[in-house]
């Protein structure tokens, strides 16, 4: 379970302001908001990318946050601008989450090929992601993160990209990840992606306006 | 207006084309002052700056990418799309320009004394300029429109530019491979009489040449590179960099720059030693003094009165009047060689120290000193005559009375005894000179004698050893009497002391046993150390010997082409390692961020940082190699092919021999230092993005480019 007590984060300004949530495992939650609400620091917070300016996020009663700013191990990220390693190939990105966790080159591999072909990208894997459109680049960032089966699961506009259906059937993986005990929290504008959670919460200017369903 | 604020945005690779550029010309500049007409240019160099100035204009023009890509959404093309793009680049190459005149003429300036050089910038060299300039716009204009030329739908991604495509590719490929047909031409052509500018601009072709292949090589692994998936992270990382096609244009210009450098640093390297080395024996030793009045005895003897212990002098006579080795001969005081002579031609292809026991082995002459010589005889009486050389270099003689002694003039000093004879047969069993028993030099025992037959000392007739060069044998030699010798050949060099490529050498003892007479052809020196104190130079001067004439490692051994090849070398030279320099800076910032980006994607999905540093000691060492092999192999193409087969140094017929140019050392570590200048280049962009690599940075959109 991850937990935000009383976070705020300030930048320039003011971006998250008190903010107390839980995100519950086997749950998916919806963050929304318009631009510049905040829904990304949040999500940045929760996954120990950011440090919180005021409070503490804790994953099991541990601050995310250790100092370097490395995500804890437990934490997978789908982040809006992919964050993939320019270099290397559609699988490799996917291949290397795993390796950077112990599994074996091969296992890794075979794996990743897997999880690329979950998201329709079986043909792309040896593509270098310099040339994979950007709903490609969105689904291999999401393969990246499914992949580790990690405990927890922060996708920030893991649709935006999609068309329909393929947004449809990234929530069906995200809500299968949900289902194995992981927690999953999406940042959303999308209304439908939003729907498709168990819990959605609302942020205006930094601060939660609306919890629950 | 347009152009002048996007200078002002982007003034770090603005300026880094303006230096390259600036750079280019300041070297033209001096270069057209110092070529000569025949021999010397600065394509070689050109050659670099052009793949130089494409690669700051690309990263010039990369950085606009997105913006080109909005002004081409909203229906600009052509003129009207190329110009903004291509104004920047065009402006640096201008400013480039305004900054290479007058750091030229400074430079110029700062020559002038030391080169022969005009001490201002002329026509010539502002044509010079203006060419460079005119050269650098062309690759800066092409780079600014293939950026402009990409796919507009491809340049909307946020991908990275992954360079050229359509007709512009196509262009980089013709030119890629013309480059690689004129090397190959260039190095097919060297050994011809007259190479023209396609051999003088041999090294810069094949640079770039292997260059070219190499960044083929490097794309066509950086393809067939999917079976490293299943190798360690680390080194699956350092390939991937490694064999990034970002490395392609500072690959190729960097082989390029690497290969004119090692080339012309071979070249010049070779030309200096061989004027130095020319100059080391044509002294012989340190400093030399003429003995204009003195006779090679004199000289002889004076070194032995003003340095008795032979620490400082050596008395030497030449004769290099004429050109036929076997009429060029030069006679040192081995017996002083190691001391005064050895550390001076130790190493160069003149050394004969390794001879010196082989050369002394003859009879020697032994000056005597006494005012009376004393024979005895088996019969009297009868009159006995000597013949000998006394201080004045006049033969003499002295009939004794049947007393058995009779004085002898002028050997109060020294003499040489040159021969013995007596008007009746007899038997000479004691002949004495001052305190010397002379019997010894006429062989064992007693001498006997015909009568009106005159007996010479063995010294006289023994055949003399000798070192040649530039002949393969020489039966006789001029002695120093004018009369001809015998010799012994002790070994063939390239090179004797004081004679240079023909000629040979001999023990001036040795050469003066028995020789009699005027010395006509010979020029008696003495030959002396640097530390030689001034009292004795200046007892050297009382006895008349000339000022003393001190080596100097110059360069008036060359003529005036090989003077102007060599003085090109060293621009060129300089000019190759500024380029090679300022590539390293191309795109520096880019490769920073995206570095950083790279680095915080790794930390995102939990790559523990040792295998990021892990990674860059592979792509490092990979990219050292990718780099320094290739510039070994096309610097060693280069010089042992086209600078080799250039002739940058044609001697005359007794001049030293000019060697190769090929230094396999010089060339490794050229090499190397280019390789050691890609991993700093690398290691400092590794280094700036440690800082500020934590994933956060990934919620952020990359920069253009």
């Amino acid at each position: 379970m991850i937990s935000l007590d009383g976070v705020g984060y300030d930048a320039s300004r003011t971006l998250l302001d008190g903010i107390n949530l839980t995100f519950a495992p086997g749950r998916m939650t919806a963050l929304s908001g318009s631009s510049g609400s905040g829904k990304t620091t949040l999500l940045s917070v929760a996954g120990g990318l950011l440090e919180p300016t005021r409070g503490a996020a804790t994953y099991d009663g541990q601050p995310t946050w250790d100092g370097s700013g490395d995500p804890p191990p437990e934490v997978a990220f789908v982040l809006q601008v992919y964050g993939l390693v320019p270099i290397l190939s559609a699988r490799e990105n996917v291949s290397v989450a795993l390796r950077a966790r112990g599994v074996a080159p091969a296992e890794a591999d075979d794996a990743a090929e897997a999880a690329l072909a979950d998201l329709h990208l079986a043909d792309l894997g040896g593509r270098q992601v310099e040339e994979l459109s950007g709903g490609q680049l969105q689904r291999v960032a999401i393969a990246r993160a499914l992949v580790v089966k990690a405990p927890v699961v922060l996708a920030d506009e893991p649709t935006s990209e999609l068309d329909v259906t393929t947004a449809g059937h990234v929530m069906r993986l995200l809500r299968h990840e949900a289902e194995r005990g992981a927690v999953v929290v999406v940042a959303t504008h999308d209304p439908d992606v939003a729907d498709a959670c168990d819990d959605r919460h609302h942020l205006v200017d930094g601060r939660l306006v609306t919890r629950g369903r | 207006m347009r152009t002048l604020r996007a200078v002002a945005a982007r003034g770090g690779s603005w300026a880094l084309l303006v230096a390259v550029v600036a750079v280019g010309v300041s070297g033209a500049i001096v270069v057209a002052a110092a070529q000569d007409a025949r021999g010397a240019t600065s394509l070689p160099v050109l050659l670099v700056l052009a793949l130089v100035v494409a690669n700051v204009s690309t990263e010039l023009a990369r950085r606009r990418r997105a913006e080109v890509s909005l002004v081409r959404v909203r229906g600009a093309y052509g003129p009207w799309l190329l110009s903004p793009v291509a104004g920047q680049s065009l402006l640096a190459v201008l400013a480039g320009l305004l900054a290479g005149l007058p750091i030229g003429s400074v430079a110029l300036q700062t020559l002038h004394g030391r080169w022969d050089v005009p001490a201002l910038v002329g026509g010539r060299e502002i044509g010079y300029a203006l060419l460079v300039a005119g050269l650098a716009a062309v690759p800066a204009v092409g780079a600014a429109a293939a950026v402009a030329s990409e796919p507009l739908a491809v340049a909307l991604r946020r991908s990275a530019w992954s360079g050229p495509t359509g007709r512009w590719a196509f262009a980089g490929l013709v030119a890629g491979i013309a480059v690689a047909l004129a090397a190959v031409l260039s190095v097919y052509r060297a050994d011809t009489d007259d190479p023209g500018t396609l051999v003088l601009a041999g090294p810069g072709l094949i640079g770039v040449a292997v260059g070219q292949v190499v960044v083929w090589l490097h794309r066509a692994l950086g393809r067939r590179a999917g079976t490293a998936s299943r190798s360690s992270l680390g080194l699956l990382l350092g390939l991937r960099r490694a064999l990034a096609a970002d490395h392609a244009n500072g690959i190729r210009a960097l082989v390029a720059a690497g290969c004119v450098a090692a080339a012309a640093l071979c070249a010049v390297t070779a030309t200096d030693d061989w004027a130095d080395e020319t100059a080391r024996i044509g002294s012989g030793a340190p400093l030399r003094l003429a003995m204009p009045d003195a006779s090679a005895l004199q000289t002889l003897q004076l070194t032995e009165q003003v340095d008795p212990d032979g620490r400082w002098l050596m008395a030497a006579a030449l004769n290099d009047q004429r050109v036929e080795p076997e009429h060029r001969i030069a006679w040192l005081d081995l017996e002083r060689y190691d001391r005064v002579a050895g550390a001076h031609l130790a190493g160069t292809k003149g050394d004969v120290a390794d001879h010196v026991d082989r050369l002394r082995d003859a009879p020697r002459v032994a000056p005597v000193t006494g005012d009376r010589f004393e024979v005895t005889t088996n019969l009297f009486p009868v009159s006995i005559r000597i013949d000998y050389l006394d201080d004045d270099g006049v033969v003499s003689s002295a009939a004794p009375a049947e007393t058995g002694s009779a004085p002898v003039d002028d050997c109060s000093s020294s003499c040489v005894v040159l021969g013995v004879e007596a008007d009746q047969d007899v038997t000479i069993s004691e002949l004495r000179l001052g305190s010397t028993d002379l019997l010894p030099a006429f062989g064992d025992g007693p001498i006997t004698l015909t009568a009106a037959d005159v007996v010479r000392p063995l010294d006289a007739t023994a055949p003399e050893p000798v070192v040649s060069a530039g002949v393969a044998a020489l039966p006789t030699v001029e002695g120093i009497g004018g009369s001809s010798r015998d010799t012994i050949a002790v070994a063939e060099q390239d090179a004797v002391p004081l004679l240079y490529g023909a000629g040979a050498v001999a023990d001036l003892r040795v050469g003066l046993a028995g020789a009699g007479g005027s010395i006509p052809a010979v020029s008696p020196v003495v030959l002396a150390r640097a530390d030689t104190p001034q009292d004795v130079l200046d007892a050297l001067a009382a006895a008349g010997a000339g000022k003393p004439r001190a080596w100097q490692p110059a360069t008036r051994e060359l003529s005036r082409r090989e003077l102007a090849e060599e003085r090109v070398g060293r621009v060129t030279l300089v000019v190759s390692v500024l380029l090679g320099a300022l590539v390293l800076l191309a795109g520096r910032r880019r490769r920073t961020a995206a570095a950083v980006r790279e680095r915080a994607a790794l930390r995102l999905v939990g790559v523990p940082r040792a295998v990021g540093r892990r990674a860059g000691r592979v792509e490092a060492a990979l990219l050292a190699l990718v780099v320094g092999v290739p510039t070994y192999l096309a610097a060693w193409l280069a010089t042992t092919t086209v600078v080799d087969g250039a002739g940058l140094v044609v001697p005359d017929s007794t001049g030293l021999p000019f060697g190769t140019v090929v230094a396999p050392v010089l060339i490794g570590s050229a090499a190397a230092v280019t390789a050691v200048a890609v991993v700093v280049g690398l290691v400092l962009v590794r280094v700036a993005a440690r800082r500020g690599s934590e994933p956060a940075v990934l919620l952020t959109e990359p920069e253009p480019g």
